[in-house]
């Protein structure tokens, strides 16, 4: 069955938020301008921060990165307390551990940079000024986010979403214990 | 800055090559910057005005947010507990599995998984009275979808109904020796056990008054079989482990006390019965190790409790001896015969050993 990713977006809303949110508060740290913001919209992109050129790769790194860090810690430290109960002990499951749920793979979900972020670090880093270690760098790092990007198309973010839900609480456990 | 996207991406840039600031128009751009911006708009525009909905969606994000964090700790003490449980059964140490598990459930009781582990682990860990008690208050009537689950506890379940529990009339005929002498008591169960040769507790509640009254060879026929038969009923191997020390054939009694201890490490009672035995064969330090060991794992046992004491006494460490001693006598399940008893080999008016 084909699901639109328009309407997937509309489910999982508060995760383009953040998402855009994130993206215009690292534009803030960095100083860098910003022209216009779509939090979120029915439409692809579900959400979209059009900002100018960093002066600095590591602006433009963060700026294009930064989103993924955040959507994904925020996004398993609302689901864990939650996750425990439901999926190890099979207990819960009341509205709030199923909203807590809903809410942190939402905002898990739309972690992953979008292309236009990768295309925009791709540039940065292929930059003349760039130096040849920042490329050798560079190049990997924008690799996996074109793999995370494109892997949307085959339901990678919400694999990765209900994986934050789900791995992240048992990883910690297991480390922990 | 253009007013339109050519490129609706998320995150894209914006490019121009204007050599004034290309939103005021006034003022000169700021050096080292592709766009041309001032530095006044450069500043209003990174720090772009966030909308009201979006400062609530963000401030009712927080909040849930805060909320999880508050749950965090709780929810990850009773995860860790029942994560170090499994891991404890793995390792076949079912006392550290029973304590894990009853932290667990104290944050999440409605839970059936750890319900079932818990239960498994006091059966394995001999506890079959917290093991009976779980079962009836919080097992019975519960929900399973999980067919492993159900199996399990369906085994132990039985398990226990055949080693531990009686007939009807066998509770009734047992209930008739409240009170009664060991050897008024072999006489009620004697005839029982030989008419219901296949059942249990009646030839252990037997074998245990015959023990009262020395008969180890009758105590050590009824119980062999029992145990070749029920390899898993560690309150007969105990027993028999006590008959063969007062037979004096130590290493048998230490074989059914590691055969024990094979299946759960943390076995208290082994290592105490085990203490006793080094103990009566004089190996006193050997035996005072034995009976701290088991101590720390169950000091609330009365057995670990009178063990430790004893122990004490042939290491001649009087005042302990006498806390210990003082602790078995506040003990509820302390029989007076028994405190009777090791008051007076400490006195030095009985010998326990050779």
């Amino acid at each position: 069955m084909f699901i639109p990713g328009e309407f997937i977006a509309v489910l999982t809303f508060p995760g383009v938020i953040v998402h855009e949110f994130a993206h215009q508060l690292f534009c803030r740290f960095s100083r860098v301008a910003i022209a216009d913001v779509c939090y979120f919209r029915y439409g692809n992109p579900s959400g979209y921060v059009v900002h100018e050129t960093p002066r600095k790769l590591y602006q433009h790194i963060l700026i294009g990165i930064g989103p993924f860090f955040v959507n994904t810690i925020i996004g398993a430290l609302i689901t864990l307390p939650a996750a425990l109960p439901v999926i190890q002990f099979k207990s819960g499951g009341g509205l709030l551990d199923f909203f807590l749920i809903w809410l942190g793979v939402s905002i898990a979900m739309h972690s992953f940079p979008s292309i236009g972020d990768a295309q925009s670090i791709w540039q940065a880093v292929w930059r003349k000024e760039t130096p040849i270690f920042i490329k050798l760098i560079g190049v990997p790092v924008v690799g996996l986010i074109y793999c995370g990007a494109v892997g949307s198309v085959v339901w990678l973010d919400l694999f990765y979403g209900i994986g934050i839900a789900m791995l992240i609480p048992n990883l910690l456990i297991k480390m922990l214990a | 800055m253009p007013d339109e996207m050519e490129n609706q991406n998320d995150s894209q840039d914006v490019e121009s090559p204007e050599c004034i600031c290309v939103n005021c128009k006034k003022a000169p751009p700021e050096h080292g910057y592709i766009t041309p911006l001032c530095i006044d708009c450069r500043d209003a525009l990174s720090k772009r005005f966030v909308p009201a909905w979006i400062k609530a969606v963000a401030s009712v994000i927080t909040i849930v947010f805060i909320f999880a964090l508050t749950r965090f700790p709780v929810t990850i003490d009773a995860a860790i507990a029942f994560e170090r449980g499994k891991n404890a059964e793995k390792a076949s140490m079912y006392r550290t599995a029973v304590r894990e598990y009853e932290k667990a459930i104290e944050r999440f009781p409605d839970s059936t998984q750890i319900i079932t582990r818990l239960y498994a682990a006091y059966w394995r860990n001999n506890d079959i009275s917290k093991a009976t008690e779980i079962f009836d208050n919080r097992i019975v009537g519960r929900e399973t979808e999980n067919r492993a689950q159900f199996d399990e506890i369906n085994k132990i379940a039985n398990r226990i109904s055949f080693l531990y529990f009686g007939t009807e009339e066998f509770t009734k005929i047992l209930e008739s020796c409240n009170n009664a002498t060991p050897e008024k008591t072999i006489e009620t169960l004697r005839p029982y056990v030989e008419k219901h040769p296949g059942e249990t507790i009646p030839k252990y509640c037997l074998a245990s008054s015959l023990y009262d009254v020395k008969n180890y060879d009758e105590v050590e026929k009824l119980m062999v079989k029992t145990i070749i038969d029920n390899p898993d009923f560690d309150s007969g191997s105990l027993l028999l482990a006590a008959v063969y020390r007062e037979k004096d054939e130590f290493e048998k009694c230490i074989s059914y006390c590691n055969r024990i201890l094979q299946r759960n490490l943390e076995d208290s009672s082994a290592y105490a019965s085990m203490a006793r035995t080094e103990l009566k064969r004089h190996q006193d330090k050997t035996g005072l190790d034995l009976a701290v060991k088991a101590y720390q794992l169950a000091s609330e046992d009365t057995y670990t409790i009178a063990t430790l004491a004893i122990a004490y006494h042939y290491n001649n460490m009087i005042k302990e001896r006498g806390e210990m001693l003082a602790l078995f006598k506040q003990c509820k399940d302390a029989a007076g015969y028994k405190i009777d008893f090791w008051q007076s080999v400490f006195d030095g008016q009985t010998e326990w050993r050779d």
